[in-house]
């Protein structure tokens, strides 16, 4: 289910272009940030922490909250 | 254009937060009865399966598996985009007429891509699983899969968003604490943990650098990026051709923002008194903007369908035929035109301005665009390149159960704004401090 | 009155075995080790021994005598594992025989073990020019097996048969036809055409890029695109991305839920045949329990539809093995069809027109067809035996609004 490489040639490969793709330039602007929030003047370390832990939790709330949601709908429905 | 905003006193700030009125009350079961009325329906499709609404399978079956859901879905993500638009013009571009309408954008920007979610969670077969099963692929499936790089993406612009939200909000609560409600302390709190005063400065360079790249993800690869890609990168269906869909999604991301910020906007304003704290040139200023980004709506349609008719592939060539054939899309076209002659009439004669028509031809223009949307995702499955089953297409009319879906996620809406509204000024109170007097710009 | 077991040509009769040594001594191969072989086949067909145990004991005697084993093709891995050693070396052996297809089917046919003990002894080992035994595991070809099909377009008279009993083995919804066949015009043309409509199982599926849960997924080992109904969240995007149209979504419970884990699990353990349960997509699966074995030897290499097609049209098998049953016959079928190159030489060989469906888009089919390729232009029309014949239409929409969602509840058209 988890081919590493196409020994197949009708296999997919691990790596594609959603690779390049979210992790070499969606993602780069939150890259440039998360540098520079640590990185520049004004500094505050903990600021920058603090806006971490935003990212983090808020992902893991909605993420949190979805997976209850559907977890209730499981068990009402399915 | 100077306006006298910085002379609007804080209480006109917290208006909203003191206010009790019947006209919120009234707002208030509308919206709730909106969502009852979604949620009766909904317990209908999760009881029976899709089956209740009137999607069907292409190719033999001759429906279309994709319907107002998937429009609605990017309609959703449409209007979240005016969040970060105004944000980046006020921090970024240093547009301050907008500074008094970014707040209420960027909680728009929350809710509409709240909305988006839910339209997923409503659309697949397997709600159950949407958790589940798309989490421990995600590793693998972002390499390959469309999909998932629009969860993705939806979910940090969610995530970036709700950051800026939550650092902004600090430098306004510690100063209007006095007259924010005492039962919502617990909350305030929370939100205001580990501050001082000393990391205002901070905080605005953390949230300058925030606007930067939300400014670069969501237009350029958000709405102009993963959710035409969703289309355009498919083998399968003639209509949806192209890297002209990136540009074509983004202008009508754009369109319909801005004129849902100027509804809501007007709104406010109209509810709370509002004519010194948003004044007429915010609203004059976003027209402006509306007018310029509907005319790239309309012209990026224009380069779609000549290339569609003048000498395309035979699939193509049928599929843009179907399209300006179809009432609906010029009913479509003709809104977001309406809008555009309206605003070039009176930006050539002031006088003809006014916000409630500038209300009436953006409520247009959002009805308009979702009809664009839905048209897109449904002809496009009406007209595959394999042209040859008889069945196909069918007919596609939205049912009771996905329109109330519709319904149900603008009641989400309005009721978000009520109760946000009661929580935190809806209107940043830097936009009544003039100069910034009190914190050093970076 | 017949016996109830009747066995095979006398076991104790010195006559027959004098014969068959006379016979074995006439080869280039172990006299001795051929009689012992063929006593013990009798005694397989008796009952006295498993064919595994039977596959074992000459395993290697075999190997030096022949340079390769191609005996035990009918095991199911079950008895393998039983019977094999700590290193796994017979289960190897038994799933590297799995790629001669032809020669499968061809023992098969013949009729059980002691025919294909029999036929072993006398027919030598194949093809094997080498003059050192070797005592390697005979090799699967470099690029693996991948099943798929030749479908002889000119040779469908849209009977629906493989419709039909596609449906019938997958239980699937009414109005799903995971095998769909379309009567269709040319604008210009007078005749109707046929196209034969399974999953192309693709070597390039974009079906299984776009799906966002890997449900949707290509079997290294064989080539087959299997859809997993446990983790599929049913968005529709595979229905979506499909060029051809081929899937199916259940929209509502399915008709007849199936639960029988031999067909509907292939020997991963994955649940992937059968009707999808509700909210999951489903589309032809070339049977994946059957290849694997599960279902028997006789049903390994082969379809429902393919076995249901009385017009020699539908052939299925590994596309990667030039003896397989689908190359074999495009094979037989062009040699059919010779053109006539003694005016113009450089004329191709044949006069046979073959395409793979949509190849431009990209998808690389594993389906070969053997007539003409429908233009955009062509059109379905109904063809000699209708749908509604074979009780086959759906009408779920037209009940859905009537009904509602009642209509799930309906008899099947």
């Amino acid at each position: 289910m988890i081919p590493l490489a196409g020994t197949a040639s009708y296999t997919l490969p691990f790596v594609g272009p959603g690779t390049y793709l979210i992790f070499g330039v969606v993602l780069a602007p939150i890259y440039v940030m998360l540098v520079a929030w640590f990185l520049g003047y004004p500094r505050d370390a903990k600021k920058g922490l603090l806006g971490v832990a935003y990212l983090a939790g808020l992902t893991t709330s909605l993420w949190g909250g979805l997976f209850v949601a559907t977890m209730v709908i499981k068990a009402l429905f399915f | 254009m100077s306006t006298r905003v910085s002379d609007v006193s804080r209480e006109a700030l917290v208006r909203p937060i003191q206010a009790r009125s019947k006209g919120f009350l009234l707002a208030l079961l509308a919206a709730l009865g909106a969502i009852g009325v979604w949620a009766f329906f909904y317990v209908q499709q999760l009881e029976h399966g899709l089956i209740v609404t009137n999607l069907g399978g292409w190719g033999s079956a001759g429906g279309v598996p994709w319907g107002l859901y998937i429009g609605a879905f990017i309609w959703w993500v449409g209007i979240a985009h005016g969040g970060i638009i105004l944000s980046a013009a006020v921090r970024l571009v240093g547009l301050k007429t907008y500074q008094p309408v970014a707040r209420m954008a960027e909680m728009l920007t929350i809710a509409a891509l709240t909305c988006a979610g839910l339209f997923i969670l409503i659309h697949v077969g397997r709600p159950d699983r949407l958790v589940t099963s798309v989490i421990p692929a995600w590793p693998w499936r972002v390499q390959w899969s469309p999909l998932t790089w629009d969860v993705t993406v939806i979910t940090a612009y969610f995530v970036l968003t709700g950051t800026y939200l939550l650092l902004t909000v600090r430098y306004d609560i510690h100063r209007l604490r006095d007259s924010l409600p005492d039962r919502l302390e617990p909350l305030y709190r929370a939100l205001m943990v580990g501050y001082s005063e000393k990391e205002d400065a901070v905080v605005e360079r953390l949230v300058w650098w925030l606007a930067f790249a939300i400014i670069i993800m969501a237009p350029l690869l958000l709405h102009g990026g993963v959710i035409p890609w969703l289309f355009a990168l498919l083998p399968s269906m003639a209509g949806w051709a192209g890297g002209v869909q990136g540009p074509s999604f983004l202008s009508i991301a754009l369109t319909s923002a801005v004129s849902g910020i100027i509804v809501i906007a007007a709104a406010f304003r109209r509810a709370y008194g509002w004519q010194d704290l948003i004044p007429d040139a915010v609203f004059r200023g976003l027209a402006k903007w509306l007018g310029f980004f509907s005319l790239m709506f309309l012209w990026l349609q224009l380069q779609q369908v000549m290339t569609g008719i003048f000498a395309a592939p035979t699939s193509l060539q049928h599929a843009t035929e179907v399209k300006i054939s179809t009432p609906t899309y010029w009913l479509a076209i003709g809104l977001v035109g309406l809008a555009l002659l309206y605003i070039f009439a009176s930006a050539l004669k002031p006088s003809l301005f006014s916000i409630r028509a500038m209300v009436v031809a953006c409520l247009g223009v959002l009805v308009g665009t979702l009809l664009e949307k839905v048209l897109f995702v449904v002809e496009g499955l009406q007209h595959a390149h394999f042209d040859l089953y008889a069945g196909v297409p069918g007919v596609y009319v939205p049912s009771v159960v996905e329109l109330s879906a519709l319904l149900g996620t603008v009641g989400i809406v309005v009721l978000f704004f009520l109760l946000a509204s009661k929580v935190i000024p809806v209107v940043e109170l830097h936009a009544i401090e003039g100069d910034h007097e009190e914190v050093d710009e970076r | 009155m017949t016996d109830e077991h009747r066995a095979p040509p006398a076991m104790d009769d010195p006559d027959y075995w004098d014969r068959m040594a006379d016979v074995l001594d006439e080869t280039d191969h172990d006299t001795e080790l051929g009689l012992e072989m063929a006593r013990d086949a009798q005694r397989l067909v008796a009952g006295e021994m498993t064919e595994a145990e039977y596959h074992e004991k000459y395993h290697d005697a075999v190997l030096t005598e022949f340079g390769e084993d191609e005996r035990g093709l009918d095991l199911s891995m079950a008895d393998v594992a039983e019977v094999d050693g700590a290193d796994g070396g017979l289960t190897e052996r038994v799933e590297g025989t799995f790629d001669d297809e032809a020669s499968r089917r061809e023992f098969v046919k013949k009729g059980g073990v002691a025919a294909m003990g029999l036929s072993m002894l006398l027919g030598g080992g194949g093809g094997d020019d080498e003059a050192a035994p070797s005592t390697a595991p005979a090799e699967a070809s470099d690029d693996g097996t991948r099943w798929g099909m030749v479908i002889n377009l000119n040779n469908c008279d849209g009977c629906l048969e493989c419709v039909a009993a596609c449906k019938g083995l997958h239980g699937t919804s009414t109005g799903a036809h995971w095998m769909y066949v379309m009567a269709y015009e040319e604008p210009e043309a007078e005749e109707e055409n046929f196209f034969v409509r399974t999953c192309m199982h693709c070597g390039d599926a974009p079906c299984e890029k776009v799906c966002p849960v890997g449900a949707r997924h290509t079997r290294e080992k064989d080539g087959l695109v299997l859809s997993d109904y446990d983790i599929c969240i049913g968005c529709r995007y595979c229905m979506v991305s499909c060029p051809y149209g081929a899937n199916y979504f259940q929209w509502g419970e399915p008709d007849r839920p199936m639960d029988n884990e031999n067909f509907t699990h292939d020997e991963r353990g994955r649940w992937v045949d059968g009707p999808p349960p509700e909210g999951v997509m489903g589309k032809c699966t070339f049977e994946p329990a059957w290849q694997d074995g599960q279902q028997g030897e006789n049903l390994v290499g082969t379809t429902m539809c393919e076995q249901a097609c009385t017009r020699d049209a539908i052939h299925f098998g590994d596309m990667n093995d030039p003896e397989s049953d689908p190359n074999q016959h495009l094979a037989a079928y062009e040699a059919a069809h010779e053109n006539d190159t003694s005016e113009f030489e450089n004329r191709p060989d044949d006069t046979v027109s073959t395409f793979r469906a949509l190849e431009e888009r990209g998808t690389d089919p594993g389906v070969v067809f053997i007539g003409d390729e429908p233009s955009p232009e062509a059109r379905q029309v109904e063809g000699p035996v209708t749908y509604e014949e074979q009780g086959l239409v759906d009408d779920r929409k037209s009940g859905v609004l009537d009904q509602g969602a009642a209509a799930n509840a309906e008899e099947e058209a």
